[in-house]
């Protein structure tokens, strides 16, 4: 028995584990698909209803692929055909205006530029809902304190079970160090004792103060009223904004489409929706190809994605900001560097920096602006605090509401 | 060593054989006549008196050196006949010999008959028993066979009047120890003739001269067959091999001759104490590893737990632990198996023909029994390896009458993990244990009772914010009672419960407990009614309920947004009657036909969804909602399962046999198929959810050679499945109240061959297994809701083609043995991303067609080296190391492959278990 003698434990240390390695790889497309991808919701809205057509991509690969001249119409059931047409951002857009009746049967058609015809199945508009309330409240997510929008929806009908959410954001946006004036340099010139240039003060002429940021939804957002036993949205989490989130700093505006679906356009979205969220090691699920209600008429086995739905749409809107929640003002979301440069100081064997230079490069390739001037002495800051056309837009949207 | 006397006397036997085709072949036989010889000799050796012998005669004597042993000589011989000289020097021998010119040969046993006997040609045979007839070998077993080593002759043949019977004894030993062993029974294998070893081993019975197959058995002692051909008085020496120590012993051991002789097909049983020379995965002896080594039984993968029998989905095997369920076989992901290897007496798994009193899963039962414990001595038997600590003891309660035996197995990983730099492990943890208590009981000779209790738990993360943990619990209470001689029965109560509780903290308002448990007990009694040799009844009555919590979830922290949840329980009642009849129709026609009917009740209460029909199953086409109170009965289900199988002898060691077996399941797993999580759960049939049903029809060829201890099987099979449980696309399992809606229920088929080579005994012994398999599954649907891949056959989760197996194990020298292992499966199928595309803004994926695809193959080579101790009389413990190395080529063999879309970008993760090789030690003891 001497073998019992070997620290049996010393050898056993030896062993390295390597238990549920989970490690990323490189995806490789193992045989690529190229499959036609349709979006297209038309509402009830009397508009130019959009259609996006794209291609799926390799997995490697990073560019959307859009789907061009294509031939796409819509037809319904009284004979009327509406003809959609590219325009510059690769979207389809109905020649007219129209809007989706209620009762008539719609079909989408797609013809494809190398000759592959697609059609959907016939599609009703969905019962038509309203938003009964739109508000926000402060909460607690995540430890985070903000702003929670809560969507109140109901469906006279009684038919609208499934609801689809879309929203834009609009916020206004006030510059910390704005002033009447831009310093510009001209006359600059290269001497033994340096440079030497002019700066030139002109008033501004647009609007640089004051902007608006509009931001639209991505993704999807779904809920039912089905588990609720009763057909009524309440109090759908939205959109949470946290309280130092520069949107609530001035004035925040959010207008929120609710869309209704059947219950077969919100089974397809959401099982697409489902598939790419791994949002909890209880909620994984069988992958597959999601069929919707398009189909090649060349071959049965083809894949299309996407879904012709028709879906009314209400919309609602609301505004606030932070004083409207008692919580503190946020602070700006970029920080504002403001420098105090002497052009008369053409040294840097003073202490310091050679002012003069300095002054010229911020101001020529950093686009700094100028707040106040004091003889010799200019006060500057980064474009991001002196001037919201540097990240936003000036113009004021014509529904907002101060 | 007796071993290498047996060693000698296969040698010695092929020589003879070959010798003995030869005189055949010549057929002439000369009498030599010759001069007067003289030779004088003392005290010499046989094989100088040979030697010398040949110098006098001119001529040359042919005759194998080890036939004589070293005990000497002495004669003097003057002008005598050549005979006379050779019948001297070979007397007290078992030789005889052949003059043939100037040529002797030596032969043993065998007398050569210079002339036809009298009356040979005698046609009516009067005087034939008279005469001394000669027995040839080959009467009795093909010329292949003397060349093997299996055919003992006992006597010499003397020329010369034959007895009606000799007497053969002999002593028989322990083949370790070396001890004599008493009590140990000899009988023909017609069981004509049998007798007994007395206190030192040393037995003595009558034998007719002739061929014979003797077999031994005593309880604890490997069952040994030898054939003899007997030639006349003489001893046969035998060593035994102790059941649980040897060896070079079979690695999958089926009752010889039991692969051509039952009626069943399709049926695997594995003996434990075989398997020890399997190579290990971090020094566990696995008896479900083993399994998954045999054509038929697959896994999806490496640490998958749960099996896949011959294209059937993994909830359709009955796993029974005396007699109880055991709902999670496998500790770890499915890394370990959770059978105590220590324990368990045996496995039998039934891939076809499942006997009639089980039932309620599809393709097949895996029956794992608990050995009695020893009730003579106390004895133990552990294991020491880098994962875990085994340890069992058998204790006596009533001397030779009650026992008990206790085994224990925890990992010390834990602390393995801890001692690693390596950060990312740091945080793991990853334990488990399990325990089992048997008691045996012999009240009487008519009533014995047993009782056994069986836990297990694990405990794992694998990602720190996460913790799993799971526990099977199993108690079972038998009682056997002799009615009389025809008549038996026995009455089981059994109950299982599995629990798995996931623990999840990671960001503060995610935080939860989620829960799920199932429990199930059962009573059953057992009727056997021996009727006649040619009808054997089995019959019996069952009934199970089954209780389920299907899952609870609570919030973790105050800040957790996760709002508490409950799914309302679920109830069952499973109850069948059945009968079987062994029906031998003839010597070579066996049927083996049962009859089972089971009915099925869910119970409530619960509340049931009415579904329009011909809409899919979703929320929005449930058109009412049924309440039932508590035990009310919601749906039934029912049916006759039909056993049957049928057994044609060929020849004596060539069978054919054909089955087919209906079965029925009311118990489902849903279970998400690229889940690296155990979060599956089972779930009963209700108004919603029918039963799965399953015919399959099998055909076999079965062939023994004995001679080569060769066992070869071909079985071939066709299975349809109806109501098999698949997902729809974007299925959500867990925490579903109307987990109907996500289901489907599609028809299954699977057919394919399966082919098993078996060398059972030797140096070199282990079997090799390849199978084809298919095995579909289609959805179809009017509804595109419910159609999966245009509703066509798909290759199922499980379907892997090639299977090929190749376990052997080369006995080096008594003590060192090496073994290995290799595996290849063609890579499961998975439904693999094919593109991306934007939608809605967002970045997706677009999945293949469900299954489409097939991760790479597996393949993987084990090794192992065994070195016993050594084999000392009255050592305190035997003691057994085993190194092995996992995954030798270090194949890095991916187990699952997933997708998430992070940030916007999707992210591809495959995981796998091993991708290195993994060596280990154990070392093991008995005592």
């Amino acid at each position: 028995m001497k073998m019992k003698n070997i620290n049996i434990i010393g050898l056993c240390i030896v062993v390295l584990i390597c238990y549920g390695c989970k490690e990323a790889f490189e995806l490789d497309t193992i045989d690529f698909e190229s499959v036609l991808v349709v979006e297209s919701t038309l509402s009830d809205e009397l508009k130019n209803q959009e259609i996006r057509l794209s291609r799926t991509s390799t997995l490697e690969g990073n560019e959307i692929l859009v789907e061009n001249n294509a031939e796409v119409w819509v037809e319904n059931s009284q004979n009327q055909i509406y003809n959609f047409s590219q325009n510059d951002d690769g979207i389809y857009v109905s020649d007219t205006q129209f809007k989706v009746e209620q009762d008539v049967a719609y079909s989408l058609s797609v013809t494809t530029q190398d000759g592959r015809e697609y059609v959907s199945s016939e599609t009703y508009l969905a019962p038509k809902s309203t938003i009964t309330d739109l508000y926000a409240e402060v909460i607690e997510q995540n430890n985070v304190n903000g702003i929670q929008v809560f969507v109140d929806g109901s469906d006279p009908s009684g038919e609208g079970e499934y609801f689809k959410y879309e929203y834009e954001e609009t916020y206004k946006i006030v510059v910390p160090n704005h002033s009447q004036f831009d310093a510009k340099v001209i006359n600059q010139v290269q001497t033994a004792g340096g440079q030497e240039y002019d700066i030139e003060i002109t008033p501004r002429e647009q609007e640089e103060r004051v902007c608006y940021t509009s931001q639209s939804s991505t993704g999807i957002r779904q809920t039912t009223t089905n588990d609720l036993g009763m057909n009524q949205v309440s109090r759908f989490p939205l959109r949470f904004i946290e309280a130092d989130n520069i949107r609530i700093i001035q004035r925040y505006s959010i207008l929120v489409k609710q869309y209704t679906q059947s219950l077969e356009a919100y089974t397809f979205y959401k099982t697409i929706e489902d598939l790419s969220n791994v949002e909890s090691i209880l909620s994984e699920n069988q992958p597959g190809y999601v069929a919707g209600n398009i189909r090649s008429l060349q071959s049965t086995d083809e894949k299309v994605l996407g879904y012709f739905e028709l879906s009314p749409v209400t919309t609602r809107r609301i505004y606030f900001n932070y004083l409207d929640f008692d919580l503190p003002q946020p602070s700006y979301f970029y920080d504002c560097d403001i420098q105090i440069y002497d052009y008369e100081d053409n040294t840097a064997q003073d202490g310091d920096l050679n002012e003069r230079n300095m002054l010229a490069q911020l101001l020529n390739t950093a686009d700094y602006k100028l707040i106040s001037q004091n003889g010799t002495e200019y006060r500057i800051v980064n474009p991001e605090c002196g001037d919201c056309t540097s990240f936003s837009s000036n113009v004021k949207p014509e529904f907002w509401e101060d | 060593m007796t071993k290498s006397l047996a060693f000698l006397y296969s040698y010695m036997n092929k020589l003879l054989g070959i010798t003995f085709l030869l005189l055949l072949t010549t057929q002439i036989i000369f009498s030599q006549n010759t001069n007067g010889i003289s030779l004088n000799i003392e005290n010499e050796s046989r094989k100088k008196a040979l030697v010398e012998l040949e110098q006098k005669i001119d001529g040359h004597i042919y005759f194998h050196e080890n036939w004589l042993n070293d005990s000497l000589v002495s004669f003097n011989f003057n002008n005598s006949d050549l005979s006379i000289i050779l019948d001297k020097i070979l007397e007290d021998t078992d030789l005889n010999y052949v003059i043939r010119g100037r040529k002797i040969f030596l032969i043993k046993n065998s007398f050569i008959n210079l002339s036809l006997p009298d009356g040979y040609f005698d046609l009516n045979g009067s005087n034939s028993q008279q005469s001394n007839q000669p027995i040839f070998q080959e009467e009795y077993t093909t010329t292949s066979q003397v060349q093997q080593s299996n055919v003992l002759t006992i006597g010499k043949q003397v020329s010369g009047k034959m007895r009606d019977v000799y007497t053969v004894s002999g002593q028989i030993k322990d083949f370790k120890t070396n001890e004599p062993i008493s009590g140990l029974t000899i009988t023909t294998q017609d069981r004509t003739r049998y007798t007994a070893t007395d206190d030192n081993g040393f037995y003595s019975f009558q034998l007719s001269p002739g061929f014979h197959k003797l077999e031994t058995s005593l309880l604890g002692y490997e069952n040994t067959f030898q054939d003899v051909v007997v030639y006349g008085d003489g001893i046969l020496n035998l060593s035994i091999a102790e059941n649980a120590e040897m060896l070079d012993e079979v690695l999958v051991e089926s009752n010889k001759d039991d692969n051509v002789k039952e009626a069943e097909l399709g049926v695997i049983k594995i003996n434990i104490a075989a398997i020890k020379t399997i190579p290990l995965v971090l020094g566990e002896r696995d008896l479900l590893k083993v399994a998954t080594t045999l054509p038929g039984i697959k896994t999806a993968g490496e640490g998958a737990a749960g099996f896949n029998v011959r294209g059937g989905r993994a909830d359709q095997n009955l796993i029974l632990l005396d007699d109880a369920v055991l709902y999670t076989p496998s500790h770890f992901l499915g890394f370990f198996s959770a059978i105590n290897p220590f324990t368990t007496g045996k496995l039998d798994i039934y891939k076809a023909s499942i006997p009639a009193e089980y039932g309620g899963r599809l393709s097949s039962v895996f029956d794992i029994e608990t050995k009695d414990g020893n009730v003579e001595k106390f004895a133990g038997e552990g294991s020491i390896g880098p994962i875990t600590g085994n340890l069992t003891l058998e204790v006596p309660v009533v001397e030779n009458k009650a026992s008990l035996i206790a085994g224990v197995r925890a990992t010390y990983s834990n602390w393995i993990l801890r001692s690693l730099s390596e950060e990312s492990l740091k945080d793991s943890q990853a334990s488990f244990y399990d325990g089992i208590l048997k008691y045996q009981h012999n009240l009487n000779d008519k009533n014995d009772i047993e009782a056994t209790l069986y836990y297990s738990n694990d405990k794992f993360s694998i990602t720190t914010d996460s913790v799993y943990s799971y526990n099977n619990r199993l108690a079972s209470l038998k009682w056997n009672h002799d009615f009389d001689d025809k008549n038996k029965g026995e009455v089981i109560l059994v109950n299982s419960q599995y629990k798995y509780n996931i623990e999840y903290e990671a960001d503060a308002n995610r935080d939860f407990d989620f829960g799920y448990q199932v429990n199930e007990s059962q009573l059953k009694f057992n009727f056997k009614y021996l009727h006649s040799n040619k009808h054997k009844f089995d019959y019996g009555i069952s009934s199970k309920l089954y209780s389920i919590e299907p899952g609870n979830i609570s919030p973790v922290g105050n800040s957790s947004i996760i709002e508490s949840k409950s799914i309302s329980k679920e109830k069952g009642l499973e109850s069948a009657v059945y009968i079987s009849d062994l029906f031998e129709i003839n010597d070579k026609l066996l049927f083996d036909m049962g009859l089972r009917y089971s009915v099925y009740a869910s119970l409530g209460s619960s509340t049931q969804n009415i579904y329009e029909t011909g809409a899919p199953k979703n929320e929005g086409s449930v058109i009412g909602v049924e309440t039932y109170d508590n035990n009310e009965i919601i749906e039934t289900y029912g049916g006759p399962d039909v056993r049957f199988s049928a057994r044609y002898f060929l020849t004596p060691s060539l069978s054919v046999k054909a089955s087919y077996n209906k079965t029925f399941q009311y118990i489902h797993l849903l279970s998400s198929n690229t889940t690296v999580s155990p979060t599956d759960t089972w779930k009963l049939s209700d108004s919603n959810i029918k039963p799965q049903k399953a015919n399959q029809y099998a055909l076999g060829l079965y062939k023994n050679i004995d001679s080569k201890d060769l066992e070869i099987s071909l079985e071939g099979y066709y299975k349809k499945m109806d109501d098999i449980l698949d997902y729809k696309v974007g299925a959500e399992l867990i925490l579903n109240e109307n987990i109907e809606t996500e289901l489907l229920q599609g028809e299954g088929k699977a057919y394919g061959v399966e082919f098993l080579l078996k060398k059972k005994k030797g140096r070199l012994n282990g079997y090799f297994g390849y199978s084809y398999s298919r095995s579909f599954v289609k959805l179809d649907s009017p509804l595109q809701e419910e159609r999966v891949n245009n509703g066509d056959y798909f290759p199922a989760n499980y379907d892997k083609p090639h299977d090929f197996s190749l376990v052997g194990n080369y006995k080096l020298t008594q003590r060192y043995s090496i073994s290995t292992n290799f595996t290849f499966q063609t890579g499961r199928p998975i439904t693999y991303p094919v593109g991306k595309f934007v939608f809605a803004g967002e970045e997706q994926v677009l999945y293949s067609d469900r299954n489409k695809y097939r991760i790479p193959d597996y393949y993987r080579l084990d090794l192992g080296f065994n070195i016993e101790g050594n084999h000392k009389k009255n050592k305190l413990a035997h003691s057994f190391w085993n190194i092995s190395v996992y995954n030798v080529l270090g194949r890095n063999n991916p187990y699952s492959v997933f997708f998430v879309n992070e940030d916007g970008n999707i992210k591809a993760y495959k995981t796998s278990i091993f991708s290195i090789p993994v060596p280990t030690i154990t070392y093991n003891f008995k005592f």
